[in-house]
Parts: C-alpha cells; sequence; structure tokens
C-alpha cells in the first residue's frame, strides 16, 4: 500500500509460498477432519479442497474480478489435493501434534483473512467491506466444510474461538492499512494477533457464548427507572401535593 | 497443448435431456420426502440447475446460463412438473432413470469442462470445475433436503464416476484426440464406471484404517 509511519521497514513482503502454505495447513485440518469421521478417498478429497480452498474462492465469487485465482493457478488445486492425500493417510498421526496445529492454523487462518481484506481495499470498498470479505475467507472454508459434511457449521456456534480470532485479526489488519501502514507488517501483525488469539484460546479454554438475552435484564432496569421516577414523583407529591397540583392547575388555567 | 480450441460437437439434446432428467429425479427425491409445491419446485431447480449454477458462478464468466437462456429454465420447469403431477409413474422408471443418469453425469462433465477448456484453464482446474459441476446439483439436493451430501459419504462412486470421466476428458484434448471420439470415451467411462460400481458394490477403504497400517510399518515392535 501506501507509504507513511512504516512499522517494520525491513519487511518488504511476504514470500510467494506463503499463500500456497496457508492453503496447505488448512488443506490439511480439513483433510484430517474427514479422515477421522470415516469419509473415504474422494470424501477426504472433496472436503480438503473445500476447506483449503473455500475461502479463496468465496471471495473471487463475491468481488466478481474475472475467473478465481484458485482456478487460473493451478498450484492451489494441486496443494490441496496433496494435503488430501497426506491427510488421507497419516491422519492418525497428524493428530498428535495439536499444539503445532493450533500454531499453524492460526498463522493460515490470520493471512488469508488478510488475503481476503486486501483485494477489498485496492478496489476501494470501504473498511466494512473489507472485514467481511476477510472474515469470509479466513472461515469460508471451515463453513464449507461443515456444510458438506452435513452439518450446521461449526463456526457459527457456540464454542473454540476461531471465528472471533479471525474478525478481531482482520479488523486490526484493516485499521492498520487505513492508518497507512506497511502492507507487510500490517499483515504479520494481524497474522500474530489471530494466532495468539488461538493459541491462548486453546489453552485456557475460551469459549464464545451463545446470545446472552437481555430482555430481562433491559425490562428490569426499565422498570426500576420507571419506579424510581414514580417514587420520585410520590416524595414530591408527599411533600408538597398541594403545590404541584396547583402548578397544574396554574397552567391548566392559563 | 493447446487446450483452448476445443469445440464441443454434442448434440444439443443431451443437454436438454440431463437438464430435464435432474429436475425430474430432484423432484423425486423432494416427493419421497413429503415435502409442499414449493419444496419440489425448489428441489428440482437446485437438481437440474444447481450444477450449471455453480458452474458459471465459479468460472465468473458472466450471467449463468440457465438465466440468459429461457429454455434451460423451461426444461427444468418440464421436469419438475412431470414428477409433480405424474410422481407414482415416474417413480416406476426408476431402473431407467439408473442408466440415464448414469449417462447424464458424461453428459455435465463434458459441458463444465468443456467451457473451463475454453476459458483457458488448466487440466487440473478442468477436472475439479468438471466435477463440481456434475455433483453440484445432486449436492444441493442433498442440502436442500437435509441429507448429508451423498457424493462424499463412503460407499458412493459417483464422484469416482466423473473423476474418471473429466479425467478422460481433458487429458483426451490435451493429447489432440478427436473431439467427438473423446466425447464418446468419456460417456463410455462415466457410464462403465457408475454402472459397474452399482453391479459389483466395491467399497474405497476408509483413511484410519490405512493410517494404522503405515504406522504399524514404521513402528512395529510399539503397539497403538
Amino acid at each position: 500500500m501506501s507509504s507513511g509511519p512504516h512499522i517494520g521497514d525491513l519487511v518488504i513482503s511476504l514470500p510467494d509460498w506463503t499463500p500456497y502454505a496457508a492453503v496447505f495447513v488448512s488443506g490439511l485440518a480439513g483433510a484430517t477432519y474427514a479422515a477421522r469421521r470415516g469419509f473415504d478417498v474422494i470424501g477426504v478429497l472433496g472436503i480438503a479442497i473445500s476447506t483449503g480452498l473455500g475461502g479463496l474462492l468465496l471471495r473471487d465469487v463475491l468481488l466478481q474480478r474475472g475467473t478465481p485465482v484458485i482456478l487460473t493457478d493451478p498450484l492451489y488445486l494441486e496443494v490441496a489435493a496433496i494435503t488430501a492425500v497426506i491427510g488421507f493417510f497419516f491422519a492418525g498421526f497428524i493428530a498428535r501434534f495439536k499444539g503445532t496445529l493450533v500454531l499453524l492454523d492460526g498463522l493460515s487462518l490470520g493471512f488469508l483473512c488478510t488475503v481476503g481484506a486486501l483485494p477489498a481495499l485496492r478496489d476501494g470498498l470501504g473498511g466494512g467491506s473489507a472485514i467481511f470479505l476477510g472474515v469470509v475467507t479466513g472461515v469460508g472454508g471451515l463453513i464449507l466444510r461443515d456444510i458438506m459434511v452435513g452439518e450446521a457449521p461449526d463456526i457459527l456456534r457456540p464454542g473454540v474461538f476461531t471465528g472471533v480470532a479471525a474478525l478481531i485479526g482482520t479488523v486490526v489488519y484493516v485499521g492498520l492499512i487505513e492508518q497507512k501502514a506497511n502492507q507487510a507488517s500490517a499483515q504479520i501483525i494481524a497474522m500474530s494477533v489471530v494466532m495468539a488469539m488461538r493459541i491462548i484460546g486453546e489453552r485456557r479454554g475460551w469459549h464464545t457464548k451463545s446470545a446472552i438475552d437481555l430482555t430481562d435484564r433491559t425490562w428490569d432496569f426499565w422498570q426500576r427507572g420507571k419506579r424510581r421516577r414514580a417514587s420520585a414523583v410520590d416524595s414530591t407529591g408527599d411533600t408538597g401535593s398541594t403545590s404541584g397540583t396547583g402548578s397544574t392547575g396554574g397552567t391548566g388555567q392559563q | 497443448m493447446n487446450l483452448y480450441t476445443v469445440h464441443l460437437t454434442m448434440p444439443h439434446a443431451l443437454e436438454i435431456i440431463a437438464i430435464t432428467l435432474g429436475a425430474l429425479s430432484g423432484a423425486l427425491h423432494a416427493t419421497r420426502k413429503e415435502m409442499g409445491v414449493l419444496g419440489i419446485f425448489s428441489v428440482a431447480f437446485a437438481t437440474g440447475l444447481g450444477g450449471g449454477a455453480i458452474r458459471d458462478v465459479i468460472l465468473d464468466d458472466g450471467t449463468p446460463a440457465f438465466l440468459t437462456n429461457g429454455n434451460i429454465l423451461a426444461y427444468a420447469v418440464l421436469g419438475a412438473v412431470i414428477a409433480y403431477f405424474f410422481a407414482r409413474v415416474a417413480a416406476r422408471f426408476e431402473q431407467a432413470y439408473v442408466l440415464l443418469d448414469a449417462m447424464m453425469l458424461g453428459a455435465w462433465v463434458l459441458i463444465a469442462t468443456d467451457k473451463a477448456i475454453q476459458l483457458n484453464l488448466g487440466v487440473v482446474a478442468s477436472v475439479y470445475v468438471g466435477l463440481i459441476a456434475a455433483t453440484g446439483g445432486g449436492l444441493l439436493r442433498d442440502l436442500l433436503c437435509k441429507d448429508p451430501p451423498a457424493v462424499l459419504q463412503p460407499g458412493q462412486w459417483q464422484a469416482i464416476a466423473v473423476l474418471g470421466a473429466a479425467v478422460t476428458f481433458v487429458g483426451a484434448v490435451a493429447l489432440d484426440v478427436p473431439i467427438i471420439i473423446a466425447q464418446i470415451a468419456t460417456m463410455t467411462v462415466a457410464t462403465t464406471l457408475l454402472l459397474s460400481s452399482r453391479a459389483f458394490t466395491f467399497q474405497l477403504p476408509t483413511s484410519y484404517a490405512v493410517s494404522d497400517r503405515i504406522i504399524r510399518i514404521f513402528r512395529p515392535a510399539r503397539e497403538l
């Protein structure tokens, strides 16, 4: 992006293979998920491709700027297919490295969020649209995965901190870019934020909550306010009822 | 390898039959789920037009074909109406549908893969688009009916048949095989794979069995 007060001038940009690495990590997560649920070769392949490339595909379809990059650049599909093969054969083995997986998952999630938000900013869409696209790119793969498996999307249910981490990471990224930060350093900061939130969330067992119903609380608050107002009126009535009626009567007479 | 100079010489009737049959089978599926009129027609449209619509949206090549060409929509309506009013008669030809369905799978692969090739996409991407378009209708149908998508379930050979057909077509085009032969070969591969899987019912291995076996090869001593 444009120059300005750079946060890290030494970092020019992330290496070219970063998108493929992100697709690899999220595709692998999808493949092991499918393998653990007892899908066969084609199921693992389909779910690995959907998880790894779903976000980028959704981004390009929403942006409507020509054929999606995952189709024009053959490496994406190949990487996703390779993750399917690895996940199919070594799912049990991979599942042992849970800590590493969370770390890599956080990094790839953060990267996908920034990659989703960037073209929106470049096309002059607003900050809100950029945040939306970033989150869609980040978590779209997970949503597609759950749809393909035939379940309600995991990310939309109360539970693991992925969606919130993606949202916060994207907001940080878009905010930094709008403050004219260096593109790559904004990207790295957003990725670190998402990764940190994923890891800390996993360690501490952070969970998102289901809807908090504020109706009763609001109602109580309102009632309490009404009661307070009523008691205030009562108290004024007690101390000087004649003056109160007198004043209203006075306005009526005028 | 000039992939992009292909022009499909497939009879137009094949496409029409594919869409009508897709809508018909979708509507029958919805009838079996005891849906209402709206449900039956929605599932019929999703099944008949879904694959093509997903293909056009993903390829991002202008307005989807079923919207620009009114005939396509009309044939989908035809299939849905037949299934809606004559469900019992239509359901009686279930065996014929299996054969027709297998052939239509090949037709879908041809239509989608050909479009991808004409947009100058690579080999892998063309196969992928063919796979999505041929299985997308069924996928949408399952999602609307709240079934787990059948394409991905273990023991289903539809995706394998589609994959084989798509690889056949793209490979034949890449090798400059005459287009008619490539088309016939594609349809044959799809039909043969699907029908033979129905006849013999093989199961592909699921993943954990393989994974455990491999770990046991590397660590024969320690028990898992």
